[in-house]
């Protein structure tokens, strides 16, 4: 296998666009990728893109305007890991020798949904019978508590975080804080949740530029390794199962920790799929960031804010910066890249070496979860 | 015991059977190769890959595993609504509405019991039911 960097990175602010084409929301990410790297588009020799609701030929309808078909387009669709999807499909094309440079592209454009929460999955019994998303993590959440003895007021410490750091980030769907009260008293969607507590629905692309590493010299600007990406699907149980752990999540990390060397103690920066509240929390169990049931202590200990000992979510997560569900593993590593490149403004982590993304989801009865993609990343 | 066919007006189409003496029943599948019970009855076993599915009633009670009181629901769904996984007895997870007082709501591991209720209505105002569980009535 060959070594693998990204050479370019490129996001617009997620927010409602109604009014924008989704090809007009997805080309200048990629154009805007092409040129951080140094590029021209005919360098590129084939695109990934992920996206959930894009509908058919998702990449192709954003390369059109760009003049840029005429390729292989590779289209994933893997719910919220659609564009970290794509992303491991181009790294291991490049890695097996098939192409040298590829882009990537993540993009969803949730506004044409309109509001409210997400369609269920057709033919799912569970949403046949009234669950929704929210609900679904509403019912972890308050399992969760249960077992663990975690509070309402604790849950929504980790949505001021999020805004918190949303604030420093230009590209996020929310720049504004808000408070612990705020969060407290926003007005019920699966309770325990609030809105707050839980993502909006937005619109976004992102683009990344991948580089086999032999021509990485070529290019002007400073790589960033490819460490591992790590795609792996739930189990299906048929019984009893415990919605505190993300067995999905945990699988996976234990895998790409394995397959990459790198220990949870060594991640400097760390993007993770916070859809709602108590998923942060559970993830860094899961991704081995504290032991089980203890991760509320790790957030009130400041370890996971600016300045921490590991901090995760600076780009404000999906609760601050937004969630175009096919576009968010894009996303995400789009702020990874630029927090190890020393481009991350207000939110920078000081001396950022080793940063990790994940990215998990898809409601699908039976199973923790659809799809979870873990990519880390190496200066 | 004698179990009918599910009328057409359910959420799940041939999940509700009736005892004789018309105590509901919510009906899964029980795999006739590995035994394994699953809801609803698939096609396959997802474990041993035996096709043939007896229908098996399932467990009238279990456990309140948890729940979330649903504000913000889909289009065409009354809200608030309780929905939540429940711990069958004979070992199955089912996820259903629950039949619980809003302002006082049940703790969860509380025993519960099977009802057959109205979910939600459909496009033309007809009840659209389905199973749903109810906390156990302590006996007086």
């Amino acid at each position: 296998m060959r070594k693998v960097a990204v050479i370019g990175a490129a996001m617009g602010r997620i927010g409602r666009y109604p009014e924008l084409m989704f090809q007009d929301l997805g080309w200048p990410a990629v154009k805007g990728a092409i040129e951080d790297a140094g590029l021209e588009r005919n360098d590129i020799e084939a695109v990934y893109c992920g996206s959930a609701y894009g509908g058919r030929l998702a990449g192709q309808r954003a390369l059109r305007p760009l003049g840029m078909t005429g390729i292989p387009v590779v289209n994933c669709e893997n719910a919220c890991s659609s564009g970290a999807t794509a992303f491991r499909e181009a790294w291991h094309a490049i890695a097996a020798g098939r192409y040298d440079r590829v882009l990537v592209l993540g993009i969803d454009k949730l506004s044409m949904l309109g509001g409210g929460v997400l369609p269920g999955q057709p033919e799912d019994w569970e949403v046949d019978v009234g669950l929704t998303m929210p609900a679904l993590y509403a019912m972890r959440a308050r399992r969760y508590m249960h077992d663990f003895g975690l509070t309402r007021e604790q849950l929504s410490r980790v949505s001021v975080k999020a805004r918190r750091h949303g604030a420093l980030n230009p590209y996020a769907q929310y720049q504004k804080p808000v408070t612990l009260e705020e969060v407290m008293a926003a007005r019920p969607v699966a309770d325990p949740f609030g809105l707050l507590h839980c993502c909006p629905t937005g619109d976004g692309a992102a683009a990344l530029v991948l580089c086999a590493g032999e021509l990485v010299a070529q290019s002007t600007i400073r790589p960033v390794w490819v460490a591992g990406a790590e795609l792996t699907s739930g189990r299906f149980v048929t019984g009893f199962r415990d919605i505190t752990t993300a067995e999905i999540t945990a699988r996976g990390a234990h895998e790409i920790y394995e397959e990459t060397g790198v220990d949870p103690q060594d991640v400097d920066v760390a993007e993770v799929h916070d859809a709602f509240a108590i998923a942060e929390l559970m993830y860094y169990e899961a991704l081995g960031f504290c032991k089980k049931g203890e991760a509320i202590h790790l957030l009130e200990s400041g370890a996971t804010s600016l300045g921490g000992r590991i901090p995760v979510n600076m780009s404000g997560g999906l609760l601050s910066k937004g969630h175009p569900v096919g576009a968010t593993g894009a996303a995400q590593i789009v702020e990874v890249i630029w927090q190890l490149r020393g481009q991350a403004g207000a939110r920078q982590v000081e001396g950022a070496k080793v940063g990790l993304t994940h990215c998990t989801g898809g409601g699908i009865a039976g199973l923790d979860h659809g799809a979870c993609a873990i990519t880390i990343f190496k200066t | 015991m004698s179990i009918s066919a599910s009328e057409p007006r359910y959420a799940l189409a041939g999940t509700i059977g009736f005892e004789e003496a018309q105590e509901p029943r919510l009906m899964g599948g029980q795999c006739v190769q590995c035994g394994v019970k699953v809801f609803p009855k698939p096609k396959i076993c997802s474990v041993c890959w035996g096709v043939e599915q007896r229908e098996a009633p399932l467990a009238t009670r279990g456990k309140l595993y948890s729940f979330s009181v649903v504000h913000a629901a889909r289009k065409g769904w009354p809200s608030p609504y309780a929905i939540a996984y429940v711990d069958l007895e004979d070992g199955v997870r089912i996820c259903a509405p629950l039949e619980a007082d809003l302002a006082h709501l049940p703790a969860l591991d509380t025993q519960v019991e099977l009802v057959v209720g109205t979910l939600r209505t459909d496009a033309d105002g007809g009840a659209v039911l389905s199973h749903r569980f109810k906390p156990l009535q302590e006996a007086r």
